[in-house]
C-alpha cells in the first residue's frame, strides 16, 4: 500500500520519499488542490468515493492506510 | 482612464426580472452543465433552469417562505443555483453558508442569520437536522435531484410548484431593488464570520458591470465555491446575464478533469488553480526531459516581447492546446497571482486578467479588460463604483456596496463612513485609472486560493495550551508572491511550565497539541509550521504584540 501511495503522490505532485509518518500538509507542504488530486487518483484506482469532509481527517500517510482498511478497500 | 469600448449587457434591478429576462432572451440555449462521476455531461437550458426556479419559488411561497431567510448548505451544484434563484426571485434572502466549516459553525451561521428553512446537499442534511429538531428552522429541504420519498426533496418541490403554476398560475410577489437578496459570510475570520447583507440591485448590477469590462466567449468554466460572492456573482451570474454556457464543478478532486472535459474558452478561478496548472505543465515537461528547452523558449519569447516584436510560437501554442485545450482567458481573483506566471500563460496564448473584490462590495470592485489591461494591476474600477484612497487605504462607494452586517450595527458603523466602505486593503490608482494593491491594513493572512484568515482566533486556541505563554500566528513567506504563504505559529513557551524540558521536548509536546487543534479545523486553517521563541514578543504600551516584529 505504501508503494502505491508513493507512486500516486509522485504522479500528482512530483514529491518523493514519503513514509508512514509523512504529514501531507506539514512535511510535503501540499495545498488543498494537491491533496484533492491525490484523493482523486485513489478514487480512480480503488473505484470508490471518498467524501470531501472525510479527506480533511487524513493528515498522514498512515491515516490514509487506516481509512482504507476500515472500509475494507484493498488493492484490486 | 484609458478609453475602451464596453460590452453591451442587460442590467436587472431584481431577481424576479432577471429570471424572466433569462427565460425570454436565452430560453433554448444551454445554461449550466456539469459532469457526473463517470464524466458524462448533464446540461440544462435557460428554459429548464428558469422553469425549475419558478416551480421551486412557488413551492416556497406555498409554505409561507416567500420573502424569508433561507440558507443553502452544500458544495457547488446545479440545484444550488436553482435554489438561490428561487429564494431571491420571491423577495427572500439566500443565506450562503461556507460548506467547509465545522458542523457546529455551519449550524451557528444558519441560526445567526435567522434562517427559517435550509436547503442542504446530501452530506449536510444530518449536520442541519439538529436545527430542525431544536425548532430553530421550520423546514429542511434536500438539494438532491432524485425524487425523494418525502415532499422535501428538491425534485419533488420543483414538480409540485410547476403543477401549481399550471393550475393556478404564478403567485405575484413584489421584489424591490433594495431588499436584501443575500447574506454572505465574509471569509475573513475563523471565529463567527461577519454576515454581509447585499441588496438585489447590488448583486445584479455588480454582475452586469463586470461583463461590461470582460468579454468571455461561448463556454465559461468555474470551480469557485458559490457560497462566496466571487463564485456566485462574478462567475455564475455574470455568465448567466450574458447568456453564456456555464460549466460548473463542485469538487476540487475533479476540477482538473472537468476543465479538460468542458473545453471552455474562459475560466474564473483563484491563483491556486492557475499555479496548479502551471506546475503540472512544468512537471510534465520535466518528466519528458523537455524542461530546459521550454525554459529557453519562454526566455526567448519574453525578449521578443520586450522588443515589441509580435508573433506566436507554434510549440507554445501546442503546449497550451495539450494542457488547456481551447482556454484563452483566465480571470483570477481572491489573492495575488505572480506576474511571472501570468506572462508564461500569455506566451502560450492565454490572457490572465486579474480583478479585485471584497464580499462587502458584492464583490467586484475592479477588473482588467480584455481590451485594456496591466498584468501588475487589478484593473479598472467598475462602472457604478467609486474608489478613493484615504491614507493609502482603498475606500469604495456605489451601488454594489453592502447594506451592512446583519444584526451587527456596531460593526457596520465601523466599516462604513458616509456610504464609503473601508476595505482595509492598501493601494493606489495610477494616472490611467488602473488600481494597484500594495498591502493590507488588517491582520489578514491571505492564501493563494483566496481564503482569508484573521490570526486572532487561532491564537486564542493555541494560547489555551498550558505550555504556551504567548503566540503569534502569521503567514510565513513561502515563495516569491505575496500570498504564497504557509500558516505558521511562533510560540513563546511558559518559562515556569517548560523548566527542565529540552527545546526538542517542548516542540514535540506543542506539535502534539497543535495536531489536535488542527484536526478540528478545515485544511486551510491548519497550522503547518511551529517555531519556538526564546524571548518574549516585543509589545506596545497597551501590551499588544508588535506583529510586524515577528
Amino acid at each position: 500500500m505504501l508503494e502505491l501511495i508513493q507512486r500516486i503522490v509522485y504522479e500528482a505532485t512530483g514529491k518523493e520519499g514519503i513514509t508512514y509518518d509523512t504529514d501531507f500538509v506539514q512535511d510535503l507542504a501540499l495545498n488543498s488542490f494537491d491533496i484533492m488530486s491525490i484523493v482523486s487518483a485513489f478514487e480512480v484506482h480503488f473505484d470508490t468515493e471518498i467524501p470531501t469532509r472525510d479527506v480533511w481527517q487524513l493528515h498522514q500517510v498512515k491515516d490514509v492506510i487506516a481509512y482504507m482498511k476500515e472500509r475494507g478497500i484493498e488493492e484490486p | 482612464m484609458k478609453k475602451f469600448l464596453w460590452n453591451e449587457v442587460d442590467t436587472y434591478d431584481n431577481f424576479a426580472d432577471f429570471c424572466t429576462g433569462m427565460n425570454q432572451k436565452f430560453g433554448p440555449k444551454p445554461a449550466v452543465s456539469y459532469f457526473d462521476r463517470r464524466g458524462d455531461e448533464i446540461c440544462y437550458t435557460y428554459q429548464e433552469m428558469t422553469d425549475q426556479a419558478a416551480g421551486l419559488r412557488e413551492a416556497l411561497i406555498h409554505r409561507g417562505l416567500g420573502g424569508r431567510h433561507i440558507a443553502i448548505v452544500g458544495e457547488n451544484s446545479y440545484e444550488w443555483i436553482v435554489a438561490y434563484l428561487a429564494i431571491t426571485s420571491c423577495g427572500g434572502t439566500a443565506v450562503c453558508i461556507d460548506a467547509e466549516q465545522s458542523d457546529e459553525a455551519i449550524r451557528e451561521m444558519v441560526a445567526n442569520a435567522d434562517s427559517q428553512a435550509v436547503f442542504a446537499a446530501r452530506t449536510y442534511v444530518s449536520i442541519c437536522r439538529p436545527l430542525l429538531d431544536d425548532k430553530k428552522i421550520s423546514f429542511l429541504f434536500s438539494l438532491e435531484k432524485e425524487k425523494g420519498e418525502d415532499e422535501f426533496s428538491f425534485q419533488s418541490l420543483c414538480q409540485e410548484g410547476e403543477e401549481r403554476i399550471k393550475t393556478k398560475g404564478i403567485t405575484p410577489c413584489k421584489v424591490g431593488p433594495d431588499q436584501t437578496a443575500v447574506i454572505v459570510y465574509t471569509s475573513g475570520t475563523t471565529s463567527i464570520s461577519k454576515p454581509v447583507m447585499l441588496s438585489q440591485k447590488a448583486v445584479l448590477h455588480n454582475a452586469s458591470n463586470a461583463v461590461r469590462f470582460v468579454s468571455t466567449e461561448e463556454k465559461v468554466y468555474t470551480s469557485l465555491p458559490f457560497y462566496h460572492t466571487y463564485g456566485m456573482t462574478s462567475a455564475v451570474l455574470t455568465t448567466l446575464v450574458h447568456g453564456t454556457h456555464l460549466y460548473i464543478n463542485g469538487n476540487l478532486k475533479t476540477a482538473m478533469r472537468d476543465l479538460h472535459l468542458a473545453q471552455p474558452d474562459s475560466m474564473l478561478t483563484v491563483p491556486l488553480m492557475v499555479e496548479a496548472i502551471h506546475n503540472q505543465i512544468w512537471l510534465n515537461a520535466e518528466k519528458e526531459g523537455k524542461a530546459e528547452d521550454l525554459r529557453r523558449l519562454f526566455k526567448w519569447r519574453s525578449s521578443l516581447k520586450r522588443l515589441r516584436i509580435p508573433g506566436k510560437s507554434k510549440i507554445l501554442e501546442e503546449l497550451r492546446r495539450k494542457a488547456l485545450g481551447n482556454l484563452h482567458i483566465i480571470i483570477s481573483g481572491g489573492a495575488h497571482l505572480s506576474k511571472a506566471i501570468a506572462e508564461e500563460f500569455q506566451a502560450m496564448g492565454v490572457l490572465v486578467l486579474e480583478g479585485y473584490g471584497i464580499t462587502e462590495c458584492a464583490p467586484m470592485v475592479a477588473v482588467n479588460s480584455n481590451r485594456s489591461y496591466n498584468l501588475e494591476s487589478v484593473g479598472y474600477v467598475l462602472p457604478g463604483t467609486e474608489v478613493k484612497i484615504v491614507e493609502e487605504e482603498i475606500w469604495v462607494r456605489g451601488e454594489s456596496v453592502m447594506k451592512g452586517y446583519y444584526k451587527r450595527e456596531d460593526l457596520t458603523a465601523e466599516a462604513l463612513e458616509d456610504g464609503w466602505f473601508k476595505t482595509g486593503d492598501l493601494g493606489y490608482l495610477d494616472k490611467n485609472g488602473f488600481l494597484f494593491i500594495t498591502g493590507r491594513k488588517k491582520n489578514l493572512i491571505v492564501f493563494k486560493n483566496g481564503k482569508k484568515i484573521s490570526p486572532e482566533k487561532l491564537e486564542e486556541l493555541i494560547r489555551a495550551i498550558p505550555l504556551v505563554k504567548d503566540v503569534v500566528v502569521y503567514g510565513a513567506a513561502n515563495g516569491t508572491s505575496a500570498d504564497d504563504v504557509t500558516l505558521a505559529a511562533s510560540i513563546y513557551p511558559d518559562p515556569a511550565r517548560s523548566e527542565g524540558m529540552s527545546s526538542y521536548e517542548i516542540l514535540e509536546h506543542l506539535q502534539g497539541e497543535i495536531n489536535q487543534i488542527n484536526a478540528a479545523l478545515p485544511l486551510y486553517q491548519q497550522i503547518q509550521l511551529v517555531n519556538i521563541r526564546e524571548q518574549e514578543f516585543s509589545k506596545t504600551a497597551s501590551q499588544k504584540i508588535k506583529r510586524h516584529m515577528v
